[in-house]
């Protein structure tokens, strides 16, 4: 490779014009198995002939996942512990191995790249940690350090690497002179400021930055970013920004990815994203976070309940499960207080999280007295009578049945008969706010 | 520069210093400076290493620093003289000399002969030689291969740490001495020899050190570093070599010095069953066995070779504790 | 103001005395809690917030030690020093001993949440088992009523199918669930105080939306006052009545929360809320705060906020500010501690501005220029 000193701003990707697709990504999936070893995934079950099970269970941690990131552009990729977020970025630089799709990069399928030919692929695409502790190998010296994905790529000699490694301190604001020093040496902001370094090294086109900010203070964080920003616009690249903390990504980001449960549930540009969210997911998140703003107020948790686990993900839209807007079964008739009524009693009791009570109080507590019309009405009705006290039998084994079946009824009348839960959404929208697509994974906009 | 605008020096001089004396292996010999123990266990792993190079220098040396040592006692001494008529009869144990500090001690032969009247000192001085040299041997020997094969098993993980693994586990289920025997019976066609006494004390050693040592890679190996220098294109092998090892190497050291006490013991005990170094040549188990025969008559002629091996183990032990205490990033000043 | 407070703290000093010095980590604070309310403790890493809270409690570790102040609940002196005959500090007569703090004061009337509920709860025993042991040891209930209490504050804090899940082992709840079982362990003694240290920030957005509600709750319902110790201004606004933030072991700004976010008085406080990014608009430049916080083994002279200070003029390197009244809001003083304002009247005014020193990574030989 090519590269010529001092700190070249010339692309090896200049073929691919800004704005245009630097990285696509098309169905991609990543599954985990469960454990691993020599007799991993055989279990015994006595209910089955033979009794012996090799099926393994995997967490679908990223599942069917398509996107663009445009050359020049920052792509904030925004979700909680645990949704994929990290695996998909790994993923995508194939620190783990793909189980299904593509990864377009440059016109290469860096999915299918066998060993050497993706190693040194691996000059133009690089990550940023969000460990600033753990990301630098705490025997090297930060020369070393930043050296060392060149001298993988055979790029310059000794001197010229030494070289460019100072002046690549000095870009991201540090002393050139802390060549010889370890990295303990360092505060956590620059650590990380070592860590950009390093991958600015071999002149990448594309950076995954996982959570790079995250484990910083906050008068911190605002200094890496602006490097980070600058950096961008001098070396010409590309980020997919992953982070948890959405205002860091609305500072950031130029376009936003919403991922929930191994899935992206929306996509947009991020005034649109922030102004105009379309999923309910999104609107949840945006109203959780708290305000530094004591009369904004009111950042409340609007969410119920937790994320399902990844290993047997709901059907339909992953989100059903927890959604306040879940959409009503289409073969009843219903009333929008009616089915709000339903779908909250059907979570409590899925939940339980109320006391045993009777009939009548049932009733009252969760249909203001007046069951839903028609055949929705006799199920409820049907529900109540299995978990109101004054018709249970006393004994508690016989309760706890109970309690499942009227769940199992609720669920499998309602919830699973609902579209969420039947076919997988995916809408594009007309944009509020500039003229990108707008990509909503919810049946509201159907 | 436009970025330098984030930094202001701030005046955190003790900051710095704090953080300098947290890691590097410079750092790590500061503390074992420090510690009492790990001196002293170093002083006498500095004296028996002495010992040993000036035996392997210079076989005459003793000539230089024993003068008054008579020429006849010192060529009886040596290890490659042999004087099988000079053997005693049995029960008729006159020949062999006590220590100086007793009546019929003499100053030439400070700790007495043996009962073939070779110098006792001399061959105690000569006996740290195969003792400690091979004590090392074996010891460095298991601690390549386990190194080489736990940082493989735990970097890559999967079948092939499991093949490994298992490999080790077969190992690990054999008894040293069986090795050993197997090996002087099937390589050297019978005739024991120190050498496979190393080899088969080395690879005996191999499982606990693969053991230890893919532990901590399985730790190391989660560090964002390391994905970080799979991210920029770094070769496997270098990786391991780089990254992997450097950083898991800790324990399996202080775990090696404190093995080669254990070595010498083995190796001493290997010897004193007939596996080990074979005579003429001295070696403190070869001694021991040796003299067990005249408990009676020289009692001294099993203390010497005995306190030789004591304040070798006692050395390494001390020292190792030391270095356990140095490597251990929570024990700071 | 209303009537007496509930915890009164005045000019507490705790100090870490280590091999390279003294660190004094809490370094004259003072600050009150009154019934009911939510009085938010903010600041940085290093700041010594969490140094602070625990001092509360007389929970600091060795080598740290409180030194001096006073802190006094409903009261009663939960620490103290006088001055003995021979002229030494010692500790006051009418200071609660180790045991009455043990067995009067933590748990029953002040309780701790702590930021990493894993740390706290047990891993080998069953949620249900600890919760009810903690409720069996501190009011005296026979086991099974306990055992009900325990169900019964499971269900309080949102905990799903309680009776199920008191059977279940920590591990086997989320972080969310189990910060819950923690708050109900908290509760379980019903205190008139809680230390929340940093309750929230190992959580999901959503998960953290979700406790801040289930406190809000259990505050109206409970009327319990709470120390919130956070370095999240987002969390502050949500929650807290009252504010102190903290800059390296002292107390700089002193408002109740509307206050100090829309009428800010101290240069520290309005640096941070502009280095923020903002998920409620979308902010071009960011603006840093420069440099890093020193360490509190050496603190600047002056205003020890002097040297990274916008505002910085030259008296601000000799004159220390005490955190003095500068305005007043619903009865509630606005205390900042800057000579800016004309309360201090040491001529700030007439004092030329600093020259910012060249603020070139290149001239700064020392290390840790920017981190925690």
């Amino acid at each position: 490779m090519t590269v010529s000193s001092p700190l070249g701003s010339e692309m090896s990707g200049e073929d691919i014009a800004y704005g245009d697709s630097l990285v696509e990504v098309d169905g991609l999936k990543k599954y985990f198995n469960q454990d691993s070893g020599l007799l991993s995934g055989v279990s015994f079950d006595p209910n089955q002939f033979p009794p012996i099970d090799v099926g393994q269970q995997r967490v679908k941690a990223v599942d069917d996942v398509s996107f663009e990131i445009r050359r020049g552009e920052t792509l904030g990729l925004v979700g909680e512990s645990g949704c994929g977020k990290s695996t998909l970025g790994r993923t995508i630089l194939r620190l783990l191995e793909p189980t299904d799709g593509t990864i377009n990069f440059k016109g290469d399928d860096l999915a299918t790249l066998s060993g050497e030919e993706l190693r040194q692929k691996r000059s133009e695409i690089q990550m940023i940690f969000q460990d600033p502790q753990s990301s630098l190998d705490p025997r090297m010296r930060v020369g070393q350090i930043i050296e060392e994905p060149m001298r993988a790529h055979d790029m310059l000699d000794d001197e010229g690497r030494e070289e460019r490694a100072k002046e690549l301190l000095e870009k991201v604001g540090l002393d050139p002179h802390h060549y010889n020093r370890h990295p303990h040496a360092f505060s956590g902001g620059q650590r990380q400021r070592v860590n950009l370094a390093r991958a600015l090294s071999v002149n990448p086109d594309f950076i995954v930055c996982d959570e790079p900010v995250s484990a910083l203070d906050v008068s911190i964080q605002a200094q890496v970013l602006n490097t980070m920003e600058k950096l961008q616009e001098e070396f010409g690249l590309t980020y997919l920004f992953i982070a948890h903390d959405l205002s860091v990504i609305r500072h950031i980001s130029d376009r936003v990815a919403v991922m929930y449960l191994g899935n992206i549930v929306e996509l947009a540009d991020k005034e649109e994203l922030f102004e105009n969210p379309q999923h309910p997911y999104t609107e949840a998140l945006l109203e959780s976070i708290p305000v530094p703003d004591p009369r904004k107020g009111e950042a409340r948790g609007v969410l119920e309940g937790e994320v399902p686990s990844p290993i047997n993900p709901p059907s339909g839209c992953r989100f059903r499960t927890r959604c306040p807007r879940l959409i009503a079964p289409d073969e009843y008739e219903w009333t929008d207080e009616k089915w709000d009524q339903t779908r909250a009693f059907m979570r409590a009791v899925k939940r339980r999280t109320f006391e045993p009570m009777t009939d009548e109080e049932l009733r009252v507590e969760f249909f203001g007295g007046t069951l839903p019309q028609g055949e929705p009405g006799e199920i409820v009705e049907e529900a109540i009578d299995l978990i109101a006290t004054d018709h249970a039998s006393d004994e508690l084994e016989q309760t706890q049945d109970e309690w499942d079946e009227a769940r199992e009824l609720l669920l499998d009348s309602f919830a699973r008969q609902s579209i969420c839960a039947t076919e997988e959404p995916a809408y594009e929208i007309e944009p509020e706010y500039g003229t990108d697509a707008h990509f909503a994974a919810c049946h509201l906009h159907r | 520069m436009a970025v330098g605008e984030s930094q202001v020096g701030s005046g955190s001089e003790p900051a710095e210093k704090e953080v300098e004396a947290r890691t590097g292996w410079r750092n790590t010999l500061k503390k074992i400076k420090r510690d009492t123990t790990a001196r002293w266990g170093l002083y006498v792993i500095g004296f028996v290493l002495a010992v040993t190079a000036f035996t392997l220098v210079d076989s005459n040396l003793s000539r230089f620093t024993f003068g008054a040592i008579s020429d006849f006692a010192l060529a009886e001494a040596l290890p490659v003289l042999e004087h099988p008529e000079r053997l005693p009869a049995p029960g008729e144990a006159e020949t062999n000399q006590p220590p100086m500090f007793h009546a019929d001690g003499s100053l030439s032969n400070p700790l007495g002969t043996d009962p073939n009247g070779r110098d006792y000192f001399t061959r105690i001085v000569y006996g740290a030689q195969v003792s400690v040299s091979v004590g090392i041997a074996a010891t460095f020997l298991g601690l390549v291969g386990g190194t080489a094969v736990g940082a493989i098993a735990g970097y890559y993980g999967g079948w092939i740490d499991d093949m490994l693994m298992r490999a080790i586990e077969t190992v690990y289920a054999i008894p040293p001495l069986i090795l050993i025997i197997v090996f002087t019976v099937f390589v050297s066609g019978g005739s024991p020899d120190v050498r496979f006494a190393i080899i088969g004390v080395g690879i005996a050693f191999i499982p606990v050190f693969a053991r230890i040592i893919r532990s901590e890679v399985l730790s190391v190996r989660e560090m964002d570093y390391i994905e970080a220098a799979r991210a920029a294109g770094v070769k496997d092998r270098n990786i391991i070599l780089r990254h992997i090892i450097p950083n898991s190497f800790a324990p399996v050291l202080v775990y090696a010095t404190l093995q080669i006490g254990v070595t010498i013991l083995i190796v001493a005990g290997l010897s004193f069953l007939g596996f080990g170094a074979q005579p003429p040549t001295p070696d403190w188990g070869e001694m021991l066995n040796t003299s067990h025969g005249y408990m009676h008559s020289n009692v001294w002629l099993s203390i010497w070779p005995g306190l030789a091996i004591m304040i070798t183990i006692m050395g390494f032990n001390l020292f190792g504790d030391g270095l356990q205490d140095a490597l251990d990033p929570r024990i700071n000043d | 103001m209303s009537s007496e407070p509930l915890l009164r703290v005045e000019n507490l000093k705790t100090q870490f005395f280590t091999d390279a010095g003294t660190v004094r980590a809490v370094d004259g604070i003072s600050f009150e809690v009154h019934e009911g309310e939510i009085v938010g403790l903010v600041g940085e890493s290093g700041a010594g917030k969490s140094v602070a809270s625990m001092s509360l409690l007389r929970l600091v570790e060795s080598p740290g030690e409180i030194v001096g102040g006073e802190i006094t609940y409903r009261g009663e002196t939960l620490f103290g020093l006088e001055e003995g005959p021979d002229g030494e500090l010692r500790e006051r007569d009418d200071m609660l001993s180790n045991e009455e703090m043990r067995t009067r004061i933590r748990g029953n009337e002040i309780a701790v949440i702590f930021q990493d509920p894993m740390e706290t709860l047990n891993p080998v025993f069953t949620v249900g088992g600890q919760l009810r042991e903690f409720i069996e040891l501190n009011r005296d209930l026979s086991g099974k009523e306990a055992r009900k209490e325990a169900i019964e504050m499971l269900r309080e804090v949102g905990i799903p199918d309680p009776e199920e899940r008191y059977e279940e082992y920590p591990h086997q709840f989320s972080g969310g669930m189990r910060q819950r079982v923690l708050i109900a362990m908290a509760l379980a003694c019903e205190p008139n105080l809680i230390i929340a240290d940093e309750p929230t920030t190992a959580l999901d957005v959503t998960v953290e939306g979700q406790i801040i509600d289930l406190v809000d709750e259990l505050q109206e319902k409970y009327d319990t006052s709470f120390v919130w110790v956070t370095h999240d201004m987002g969390v502050v606004a949500e929650i807290c009545d009252r504010v102190n933030v903290m800059y390296l072991g002292e107390i700089i700004e002193q408002a109740p929360v509307d206050e100090l976010f829309h009428d800010t008085k101290h240069p520290y406080t309005e640096a941070l809320l502009n280095s923020m990014p903002r998920p409620d608009r979308t902010v071009g430049e960011l603006e840093p705060i420069e440099g890093v916080m020193p360490e509190a083994i050496s603190p600047p002279s002056g205003c020890r906020f002097h040297p990274r200070c916008p505002d910085a003029r030259e008296v601000c390197q000799r004159v220390h500010p005490e955190n003095k009244e500068v305005a007043r809001a619903d009865g509630y003083p606005h205390n900042a501690a800057c000579v800016k304002h004309d309360v201090f009247d040491v001529g700030y005014d007439e004092s030329v501005p600093l020259d910012k020193e060249p603020q070139m990574t290149a001239s700064t030989p020392s290390a840790g220029d920017d981190g925690e």
